[in-house]
């Protein structure tokens, strides 16, 4: 097949990963619980966005190679740096139920780095309305055996619905930033965010907002009970070694508010 | 995402070029560019679809013949046929029946030439269409 654009996606550079931190915040501080690594396409062109890389790749039916070539480059660059931060892995929901091997491979990639499974979180993501549910379920039942830590990303939105919760049971939601910007100011939005993190609770599962970009929000979401946070407010998605600093000054920083 | 709106950020007209031939593309994009639109390009069905659906164009000029085999391009008239904004658009194809012609103007197609056009023409046809569809069109 003629495929310029995925063979450069696929090529050598064609894929670059950023990752981005999630907080958990409660009385006794603010401490990282994961960083989701996010993928950006061919530098320099229009498929570096990600909503615009992935629905070509959707389309040409190829989340499974993508998806793959995702895992090994986030595990690559995660590995340069030995530290032990949970690792957050995009995956999609029709790659788990396609790609017979999928769970193998990732584990076997981590194992090749050196990571433990049980610093890795699988973030499941879906946008086409059809897979392969019983392979998708064997996958998933591989990785949480491994000691994976399941997340269902974009909760709320598209394919991450309710009957995508029941076929998951994730250990962590992550509440769609649909949902979340603006919800101080919206008692409806509010609603629907609690309605989601009580249901979590019920499943034993914890609840992170993604996109949360401002004070006011944030405000409004902790005072719901909500703990755990992503979003530009906190750091924006940076290669490997940025997040790294930007970690390391903020923690200086609140040493210094502390007095130490 | 992207500006919204079929113009670019410096009001230029954006259009989507979609060809499989390499040199034509290249080719008719730097003309386009060399008049002052804002130029997208695709070289096969999935990345144009993708394209439409994230950006709004003033115009698509695209071939039907996108692969080797069959009518790609016909994907194409259907996914711009779907969208509210839908932009004017010119089928640009070596593939010419007349069956095929009036498939592709029963698909909404403003213009449907054929290959070989010269690109002051293909411009002319460009300008003329865009002309008649909004302020800020060349």
């Amino acid at each position: 097949m003629n495929a310029p654009l995925l063979t450069a996606i696929l090529g050598p550079g064609g894929l670059r990963t950023r990752f981005q931190p999630v907080f958990e915040i409660d009385d006794r501080g603010q401490r990282v619980y994961s960083l989701e690594c996010l993928t950006r396409g061919p530098e320099g062109t229009l498929f570096e966005e990600a909503d615009l890389l992935f629905d070509y790749v959707r389309r040409k039916q190829a989340e499974s190679l993508v998806d793959r070539e995702c895992i090994a480059t986030a595990l690559r660059t995660y590995a340069q740096f030995g530290i032990n931060i949970r690792l957050g892995i995009n995956v999609h929901a029709s790659s788990l139920g396609r790609d017979a091997d999928l769970a193998t491979f990732l584990l076997t990639a981590a194992e090749r780095f050196a990571i433990p499974a049980t610093s890795l979180m699988v973030e499941v993501v879906e946008h086409a309305p059809a897979w392969n549910q019983p392979q998708f379920l064997r996958n998933l039942a591989a990785l949480r055996r491994a000691g994976v830590c399941i997340a269902l990303d974009d909760v709320g939105l598209g394919r991450s619905n309710y009957q995508m919760i029941l076929d998951c049971l994730p250990d962590v939601f992550k509440l769609d930033a649909y949902l979340v910007h603006g919800a101080h100011a919206d008692p409806a939005r509010m609603a629907v965010v609690e309605c989601l993190l009580n249901l979590a609770r019920r499943l034993d599962a914890r609840v992170v907002a993604e996109g949360v970009d401002n004070e006011m929000d944030l405000g409004a979401l902790r005072d719901i009970g909500m703990t755990m946070f992503q979003g530009n407010l906190f750091c924006p998605a940076l290669s490997f070694s940025a997040v790294v600093m930007h970690l390391q000054t903020q923690q200086r920083a609140n040493l210094q508010l502390l007095g130490k | 995402m992207e500006a919204n709106g079929n113009l670019a950020s410096n009001n230029s007209p954006r259009i989507l070029i979609v060809d499989d031939e390499e040199a034509f593309l290249v080719t008719t994009a730097e003309h386009f560019v060399g008049l002052g639109y804002e130029v997208h390009s695709a070289r096969e069905r999935e990345e144009a679809v993708a394209l439409i659906n994230h950006f709004e164009y003033a115009l698509v000029i695209t071939d039907l013949a996108l692969t080797h085999i069959g009518l790609a391009g016909f994907d194409v008239l259907k996914e711009i046929a779907e969208h509210h904004l839908r932009p004017k658009v010119v089928v640009l194809t070596g593939h010419y029946e007349p069956k095929v012609e009036t498939e592709a103007r029963r698909q909404g197609v403003d213009v449907f030439l054929r290959k070989p056009q010269r690109l002051t023409d293909l411009a002319s046809v460009a300008a003329s269409l865009l002309s008649c569809s909004g302020p800020g069109m060349a």
